[in-house]
């Protein structure tokens, strides 16, 4: 009959700067309480979970007490520990900040000293027990119980019995949501869209909890906002901005960071009353094994992060991954992927000696006395490589396409100042015959 | 009274000293010893001058050289295979021109080790490049940082500092002339053939005054050179304005035309 329980009791955030207008509803923190145990349920105003036989998952209950407690903090809730979920209810209702923890002293200690509210079956009979003298739940426990039974209803029994471990409690537990939607109303209208941030941390500590319930990781999550009344005529009724991560994830200070450069790119419309958050596209998430030894740890882990960073501020463009393809020509053997590539893509059929810095496009180079200069005059060490090909290839589809077929003489050549060199000789180009610079062997 | 006899600074005992005060000790006329593991760079002559026998990690190594995409993949190329091994990865931050994936293939690059992170403005090379060595990347970062001040290097150094992965900035011969944070800076340049020049301006021990001329030969072009432009630079050939109608083949050297000798006239 005695289990670890925790109650978790809304209370609106004190110290932020921007007030939540109202505390958060019990249906989410109970969702969020789903990663730490099945066994939640909503109890009158709070929510209470069993916690005893999630011990050994997360180590040992005392690390297990420090995630609940840092998770609440977050979320702004009253958080209290008792072996009786009632009890846990009455001790985060009634109990100080030093009695928060129903462990300390033996439970029918903490409990006798709370006053009759505490249990609400009890704090009904508050008018008439006062008058018998009854000031705390001790008080009560002490009068006889035949007395008890006939002149209360049995619901005060019942309750006091299951709040100090004497009769077993059955709660109707919690069935976690199908899919992740979470809903903030924000105290103050927010003008800026960085501002929603602090927010949207919250809902995004919810997801996180969501996450971890299902054993899932999000690839792309949503957030929404919804402009008050107040808004110009061509606002519109909101906004929302997807963000999107190349690993799963529950890692909520990746997906803050990730959502702060987003937020910084955008500009609002209108002030902002309410936001949302949906888990827009979640995949199972392979969880690493802890391993005893750090190193194995897998490396790249927060490169892989950063990356992500970097392309949400700078564009998603800016990380570029090559992608091989069987061409000859030197512009097309290569293009650039800003995604990570799905195959190892089989290497270039091309084993000749090629140049490893190219240029955009080449450069047509000065000749003097019929000889190629490029900072220097170009000693032509070896070639030429013929090049010829993409009769087939051309540059669009529209009119003014011009057919990307090349005829070249590739040569090695090496300058004075500039090193070894990659330039080439159309090939029939009557007058139009030159040189070009292509590429550098850096 | 006796007095106890105070060792001569010639016979000074580095042992007598604490652990940790002993191995940040070193003679000024040594090359310094190893602070953390070191990279081979593949130049014996070069490791032999490089304090700890190689480019060092949890530290910024900075590479001058005259202009950009010079001799980048020729100084570091024969160290890559060891830094590259089990799929660990290159990042490229801002280079000054597009890298050619097929050329880098044949350095032993495969394109899924390559990451190649474009970044414009100054602000933003900085901050890529320290995000990247924050977050402790397994491979090897070769960032090009043109412009940069000594504070904000100094702040790139603090951060390689938990770096287990070599770090290389590729900045211009003429900031030579500023003060650098960085412990390790290396000036290449060009010599005759196929040589590279290289100085070491700064390095943790005594400073080296000699010019070490190391042979790095592009790796993908070592096995379709001819012996003769191996060893010795090649005559100065020009190229004749007429297609080469027989020519089929690389490794073959273009034909003497009448135009080289209007050249040396």
């Amino acid at each position: 009959m005695l289990g670890h329980w925790a109650a978790l009791l809304p209370t609106p955030l004190p110290a932020s700067p921007y007030l939540l207008k109202s505390a958060i509803d019990t249906a989410s923190l109970g969702v969020w309480a789903l990663q730490f145990t099945p066994r939640v349920a909503v109890l009158e105003d709070a929510v209470v979970a069993e916690m005893a036989g999630s011990a050994r998952l997360f180590g040992d209950l005392a690390h297990l007490h420090t995630l609940v407690e840092a998770g609440a903090v977050e979320l702004g809730a009253k958080l209290a520990w008792a072996p009786t979920g009632t009890a846990a209810l009455a001790l985060v209702r009634h109990g100080g900040s030093e009695a928060g923890d129903g462990f300390q002293i033996p439970l029918e200690r903490v409990l006798d000293a709370l006053p009759l509210e505490a249990i609400t079956a009890v704090g009904k009979h508050q008018p008439t027990l006062a008058r018998v003298g009854c000031r705390t739940l001790g008080d009560v426990r002490k009068l006889p119980r035949g007395g008890l039974s006939r002149r209360f209803d049995p619901s005060l029994l019942k309750a006091l019995d299951q709040a100090y471990g004497l009769r077993p409690e059955a709660y109707e537990w919690m069935v976690l949501p199908e899919s992740f939607k979470g809903r903030l109303e924000l105290m103050s209208r927010v003008e800026t869209a960085p501002a929603l941030l602090f927010g949207a941390r919250r809902l995004l500590v919810q997801m996180a909890g969501w996450l971890a319930a299902r054993r899932l990781g999000a690839t792309a999550f949503t957030l929404r906002w919804c402009h008050d009344v107040m808004r110009a005529k061509d606002a519109g009724t909101g906004g929302e901005i997807t963000v999107r991560t190349a690993q799963p994830s529950q890692n909520v200070d990746h997906f803050a960071r990730l959502l702060t450069e987003h937020l910084a790119q955008v500009q609002l419309l209108a002030p902002a009353g309410d936001i949302e958050l949906l888990a827009t596209e979640v995949a199972p998430l392979i969880e690493e094994s802890r391993s005893l030894i750090p190193e194995t740890l897998r490396k790249g882990a927060s490169t892989e992060l950063a990356l992500e960073r970097i392309q949400a501020r700078l564009g998603s463009g800016c990380v570029r991954r090559p992608v091989i393809t069987a061409d000859h020509r030197l512009e097309w053997m290569q293009s650039w992927d800003h995604a990570l590539p799905k195959r190892t893509v089989a290497h270039s059929p091309y084993s000749l000696p090629l140049p490893t810095w190219i240029l955009d496009e080449p450069l047509r180079l000065i000749e003097r006395d019929n000889r190629p200069h490029y900072q220097g005059p170009l000693q032509l060490l070896l070639g030429p490589d013929r090049v010829e090909g993409g009769w087939w290839h051309r540059s669009g589809e529209t009119g003014d396409a011009r057919p990307l077929n090349v005829q070249r003489d590739y040569w090695l050549a090496r300058s004075p100042h500039a090193g070894v060199l990659w330039v080439f000789q159309q090939r029939l180009a009557g007058d139009q015959t030159a040189w070009f610079l292509h590429g550098h062997f850096g | 009274m006796p007095f106890p006899v105070r060792s001569a600074p010639s016979t000074f005992d580095t042992g007598a000293l604490p652990r940790h005060v002993a191995e940040a000790v070193w003679r000024g006329s040594d090359v310094g010893g190893a602070v953390s593991r070191t990279v081979s760079s593949g130049f014996t002559l070069l490791d032999s001058q490089l304090p700890g026998g190689g480019w060092p990690t949890h530290s910024l190594t900075e590479l001058l050289m005259p202009q950009a995409a010079l001799c980048e993949w020729r100084l570091l190329g024969p160290a890559l295979p060891s830094l590259i091994d089990s799929g660990r990865r290159v990042y490229l931050i801002a280079p000054p021109k597009q890298p050619h994936a097929g050329g880098l293939a044949q350095l032993g690059l495969t394109s899924d080790q390559v990451v190649w992170v474009g970044a414009s403005t100054p602000v933003d090379r900085l901050w890529v490049t320290e995000q990247i060595v924050k977050s402790d990347p397994a491979g090897v970062v070769l960032s090009w940082l043109p412009q940069a001040r000594p504070e904000q290097i100094r702040r790139l150094q603090i951060h390689a500092q938990s770096c287990d992965a070599p770090v290389f900035l590729f900045r211009p011969t003429g900031t030579l002339g500023d003060a650098s944070p960085v412990p390790l800076r290396v000036s290449v340049s060009l010599a005759q053939g196929w040589d590279l020049e290289v100085r070491i301006p700064k390095r943790r021990g005594a400073s080296l005054d000699d010019t070490l001329y190391l042979a790095a030969l592009p790796c993908s072009l070592a096995k379709v050179l001819p012996p003769r432009l191996k060893t010795v630079p090649a005559p100065l050939l020009a190229p004749s304005h007429q297609e080469a109608s027989h020519a089929r083949a690389l490794g073959r050297a273009a034909p003497h035309t009448p135009a080289s000798q209007s050249l040396s006239s």
